[in-house]
């Protein structure tokens, strides 16, 4: 060995190829993991044959957007899917306007409660849906049944249950900037609060604001216990059903609606990207 | 007028008293630093006169306005801070333009005054950039660009030079100085570093947990200390006994000559030479007491060794009172 090659610069270059494989290694069996099933989802619902016929020969024929098609000319899709993107945005907007007012406070003047908050975000994990929508539900339907009644009772129901992504995300995103500096600075520039949010922490936080919206959007787009239980017609509904008559329909709606939040995803991946460039240079 | 005084502020967190009854006064186009060791109460002292702090007793009073229980955004007052401060969506122009935006001034009148500023603090060419393309020491002058901007009553500084290297400390210290001056903003600079305080203030404020030792301008905080702890804290100094009583001398008020040369002088022996260029100091063992005193010699003797036996004559001895 060259000797005036210090020892961890000659250790890291002899490991590096190692190391490369390991990772390939990895990343090819994830990439497995979730490629073959989604592989089979797709032959399933975008192949016109029957599944006996669905072998090797007849990888690249077949295919068909039809199935699609008929789920989508069913009266009762369209109902379901607005009713999803309802309740998206609703809880989208709802999660905001809840979190990020109680993060800047947990961040700037109650930073002791910061554990407290986290736990609290975290129950939604440990308290099973079926419990929440028996306690949501026994407790409303003698004081106020209207709100039972009514699609949007899901709304508050949805933001406790992507709570534990939102709050992490939320505070994750406040700790990455100097928030209490930067809200000083904006106060003794004149501007009140508000503004101050508005103006000064919302840009700053821009990434974790949008993946909390997609992700909460994404909680709604996806959950089927609580809309079950309390008999809304939601598009994860309408999919269970649908199977029943129109199961390569169904799984093909399925599988579009994994495309768009995978891209949903990609696309909140660049704005982040982009908006650590501009924070860090 | 803007003349910024605490009436007896007192600020407790609990059970820590952080500023106990301070009560000083900022005169109009006056800057006074609050200086002392982290802890003090000095940033605590300045975010009272922010407004980011609530105070337990006690008054602010802007004039003759009393403020204490003023929001900050409506104190009038530009605030430069520690870490950089500067908003990062923001381009440097927008950044000091934010105060007068809020201020809803319109935006071609408002761009004229950022540019001027930016002018001012001699950073014009960066209009157009983000803080994240900027130096530490850019980004200081713009923070103070911004703070100006606004035209504020008070111009409060919180270390705002701490995180710089040192020569671009220097550089932007004269010119906060120097913008001080010209706009006659009154002004209170909070610091850890003697020397800056000392280059910089009209008055400095010594503090120590929590209180106020001696308010005064430089010459009369270096040059007669009201406190051992004044006398420690600003300046290199000794403590000796002569008399039996004690005092603080300061290096270049310890002469030395060879060993029995001098009438009235104290025997001592030389412990270390530390050669500074333009001047060396020396440290010496006074013989009596044991004590150190350090001597501040402007031409390097070569002569001068550790273990070397010399006569020292103090020339000047500052009476510690408490």
């Amino acid at each position: 060995m060259n000797p005036i090659i210090p020892a961890a610069v000659a250790r890291e270059s002899s490991e590096r190829p190692q190391r490369t494989i390991g990772a390939w290694i990895v990343a090819t069996i994830s990439i497995l993991f979730f490629v073959v099933p989604m592989l089979a989802m797709a032959r399933f619902a975008l192949q016109r044959l029957p599944v006996a016929l669905l072998g090797r020969k007849t990888l690249f024929t077949h295919w068909t957007l039809a199935g699609v098609g008929e789920v989508m000319r069913d009266p009762k899709f369209l109902p379901a899917l607005w009713l999803s993107v309802r309740i998206g945005v609703l809880t989208s907007v709802l999660t905001l306007a809840l979190l990020i007012p109680t993060v800047l406070w947990l961040h700037l003047r109650a930073r002791r409660w910061r554990m407290v908050a986290e736990v609290i975000s975290l129950l939604p994990y440990v308290v099973p849906p079926i419990a929440l929508v028996v306690g949501v539900a026994g407790a409303f339907r003698n004081v106020a049944p209207w709100f039972i009644g009514s699609d949007y009772c899901l709304v508050p129901l949805y933001v406790i249950l992507s709570l534990p992504f939102a709050f992490r995300t939320l505070d994750v995103g406040a700790s990455a900037i100097d928030l209490r500096t930067m809200v000083d600075a904006s106060r003794s520039l004149g501007a009140g609060w508000t503004t101050t949010v508005w103006r000064v922490v919302v840009p700053n936080m821009g990434g974790a604001i949008i993946t909390t919206s997609f992700l909460s959007f994404a909680v709604v787009m996806g959950e089927f216990a609580v809309s079950s239980l309390l008999l809304k017609r939601t598009l994860p509904l309408y999919m269970a059903e649908a199977q029943g008559s129109e199961p390569q329909g169904a799984m093909a709606l399925g599988l579009l609606l994994m495309i768009f939040t995978t891209l949903l995803f990609a696309i909140l991946a660049r704005v982040q990207k982009r908006s650590l460039q501009k924070g860090q240079g | 007028m803007a003349r910024l005084t605490f009436n007896g502020v007192t600020k407790k967190y609990g059970a820590v008293t952080a500023l106990n009854h301070l009560h000083l006064e900022v005169s109009d186009g006056e800057l006074i630093t609050l200086l002392g060791p982290s802890g003090c109460g000095k940033t605590t002292a300045l975010r009272v006169a922010a407004g980011f702090e609530s105070v337990s007793t006690g008054t602010v009073t802007l004039g003759d306005t009393d403020i204490t229980s003023v929001a900050p955004q409506n104190r009038d007052m530009g605030m430069v801070f520690q870490s950089y401060s500067l908003f990062p969506h923001l381009s440097v122009l927008d950044n000091v333009a934010f105060g007068l935006q809020v201020r809803k001034q319109e935006k071609t009148s408002r761009e004229k005054r950022a540019n001027d500023m930016l002018d001012l603090v001699q950073v014009g060419q960066l209009a157009h950039r983000f803080p994240h393309q900027l130096s530490g020491g850019q980004q200081q002058r713009v923070a103070l660009a911004r703070a100006l901007a606004i035209a504020p009553q008070v111009l409060l500084l919180d270390e705002p030079l701490s995180a710089l290297d040192a020569r671009v400390r220097v550089e932007v210290r004269d010119e906060i100085r120097n913008l001080q001056r010209t706009t006659g903003t009154t002004t209170l600079f909070v610091t850890h570093d003697q020397e800056e305080a000392l280059a910089i203030s009209d008055r400095i404020c010594v503090m120590n947990e929590g209180e106020v030792h001696q308010v005064g301008t430089p010459r009369e905080i270096y040059m007669e200390p009201a406190t051992s702890f004044v006398a420690r804290f600003v300046g290199l100094s000794d403590e000796v006994t002569v008399n039996g009583k004690k005092y603080v001398v300061r290096p270049e008020d310890v002469h030395i000559a060879p060993a029995a040369s001098l009438a009235e002088a104290h025997l001592a022996t030389i412990t270390a030479v530390h050669f500074g260029g333009a001047t060396t100091m020396v440290e010496m063992a006074l013989q009596a007491t044991g004590g150190r005193v350090r001597s501040l010699v402007m031409e390097a003797n070569s002569s001068m060794t550790p273990g070397q036996q010399v006569d020292v004559a103090f020339t000047r001895l500052i009476p510690l009172s408490r």
